[in-house]
């Protein structure tokens, strides 16, 4: 029950950190397979939390384990984007695949930090002890994903104003 | 400050990790020009949107369960109920023994159980302990073991004579609070599956139908449908519903339990430190929360609300006026855990 429930949810989440959907399915079966050889577990006041953080966790052992990111930011190419003035405007779903498509076009590093602080909700430092690099770089992954976002976006973002913002 | 510094900080701001010092200095420059303020709203839409796009991938869970199966032995089936058994469930097929039928984990569990056409199973002498609503309204029924039945109209209790368990046919909507006792199971028999409880609320509703449906708030459940010779361990959140006739138990996930009779709950909160009142949101609504600002702790708070336990869509209310109250900012990170950050004492 709790395989065929969370499975997919949980490939998509891993996925957006390793970028392979091979890779997020081998590792999503892993965290069902320890969970399996210890029934001692105890899961039960919220099984979608901790599936999810043990899905979290394997994706951020296999970047530590499979991902030589130096320490010092080098400057890495931006991918290929359309021209911003052909961008036309985009509506619901099309507009969510259009980010999603972004996100996924981020260079490695930039979509790993990126996804971990957007949709794991770890903080800068909490990604720079789980990745092992600096909070700086954290910062500057960020910041590089965020420009190349609005950059890719910049014809749709008119479209979100539905959200509201209140600064300060 | 530069571009680069400019959008670190917007960030960080984003985050909510901001210290007052780089806020003034945000403010600041943004404050100088209105284009750099409209930049900032573009960064904030975007920043926002990203969290909540879905991936157009569908993995083949089908395929998966099939590769994952053929690598694990099944989980040896207990000959007797294990109260406090925690294994995680993979709706693997298993014997069907009624003594493992439904087996509850943990002091307090609540549950919704949706049965149509009840039938009398015959497992035991009735006794004189029968309660029906004939009523238009529900109505609260003293159990004798110091439990508590909430019958929905047409429903009927009727208490089975077993030593061993307080065991209870239903036909009809009910909700229960049973004290804690794991010496005396409370078990509730319907015509497709029995539930086992051990110190819980619960809620147990009958309709027209044919079809059997169990939710849980809190602890854990095991379900065994004897037709199908398949077990469900259903935890706080979600809920099993099984159609005679289907050979699966659909599994789902809930932000609430729509069928909990109307039944609500009055809490008082007066000048409660702010850590009590979590606490009180915690336990009703069966949900984690993280309070960032330890500060935060200490806070009075006074609010009277009238809740109904588990429905987490009143969860989120309740956090986000108390977020609203002391200037905090309320992050729901899914259908049980919520964050709440920033904040100051005040009032």
């Amino acid at each position: 029950m709790l395989f065929r429930l969370h499975y997919a949810e949980l490939c998509k989440a891993v996925v957006r950190i390793t970028g392979s959907r091979e890779t997020a399915e081998d590792l999503v079966q892993d965290v069902f397979h320890d969970l399996w050889k210890k029934p001692e577990l105890d899961i039960q006041s919220n099984p979608a939390s901790y599936l999810r953080r043990a899905a979290t966790n394997k994706a951020l052992n296999w970047l530590r384990d499979h991902k030589q990111w130096e320490q010092i930011d080098e400057p890495e190419l931006l991918p290929q984007l359309p021209d911003v003035n052909t961008v036309q405007p985009l509506e619901g779903t099309e507009l969510s695949q259009k980010i999603n498509q972004a996100i996924e076009a981020l260079p490695e590093r930039c979509r790993a930090v990126f996804v971990l602080s957007r949709f794991e909700e770890l903080s800068h430092l909490e990604i720079a002890n789980q990745l092992n690099i600096s909070t700086k770089t954290v910062e500057n992954q960020i910041t590089k994903a965020l420009k190349t976002l609005k950059h890719l976006l910049s014809g749709s973002l008119s479209l979100l104003t539905a959200l509201i913002i209140k600064y300060l | 400050m530069n571009d680069h510094t400019y959008l670190s900080l917007l960030v960080k701001h984003f985050k909510g990790e901001l210290n007052k010092e780089e806020q003034t200095q945000l403010k600041d420059w943004l404050a100088e020009d209105p284009a750099r303020q409209f930049e900032a709203e573009q960064y904030h839409k975007l920043w926002l949107a990203s969290a909540t796009v879905a991936s157009d991938w569908q993995p083949d869970t089908d395929a998966a369960w099939a590769k994952f199966s053929k690598t694990i032995q099944p989980v040896p089936t207990p000959s007797t109920p294990l109260p406090e058994r925690k294994t995680p469930d993979f709706n693997n097929p298993s014997s069907s023994r009624r003594t493992s039928w439904l087996l509850i984990g943990g002091a307090l569990v609540a549950l919704l159980l949706v049965v149509a056409v009840i039938l009398s199973r015959g497992r035991a002498p009735r006794t004189n302990e029968k309660h029906e609503n004939k009523t238009p309204a529900v109505q609260q029924i003293a159990l004798q073991d110091g439990s508590k039945a909430y019958l929905k109209p047409g429903a009927v209790l009727e208490k089975l004579d077993n030593d061993s368990e307080r065991a209870y046919r239903l036909d009809g909507t009910a909700f229960f609070e049973v004290t804690k006792d794991p010496e005396h199971p409370f078990i509730v028999y319907t015509q497709y599956g029995d539930v086992n409880v051990l110190g819980t609320s619960f809620n147990v509703s009958v309709a027209k139908g044919g079809f059997l449906k169990v939710s849980v708030l809190t602890g854990a459940v095991k379900l065994n449908i004897k037709d199908l010779g398949k077990e469900a361990n259903i935890y706080p959140g979600y809920s099993v519903t099984y159609m005679p006739g289907d050979q699966k138990l659909n599994m789902a996930q809930q932000k609430s339990i729509p069928e909990n009779l109307g039944i609500t709950k009055e809490i008082n909160f007066n000048n409660t430190p702010l850590e009590e009142v979590l606490a009180t949101i915690t336990r009703e609504f069966a949900v984690n929360i993280q309070l960032v600002n330890a500060a935060m702790n200490q806070c009075k708070f006074t609010g009277l609300f009238n809740i109904q336990p588990g429905n987490r869509i009143q969860c989120e209310q309740m956090l986000q006026g108390i977020c609203t109250t002391y200037g905090m900012e309320l992050v729901v990170l899914d259908n049980f855990n919520y964050r709440l950050k920033k904040g100051v004492c005040k009032r």
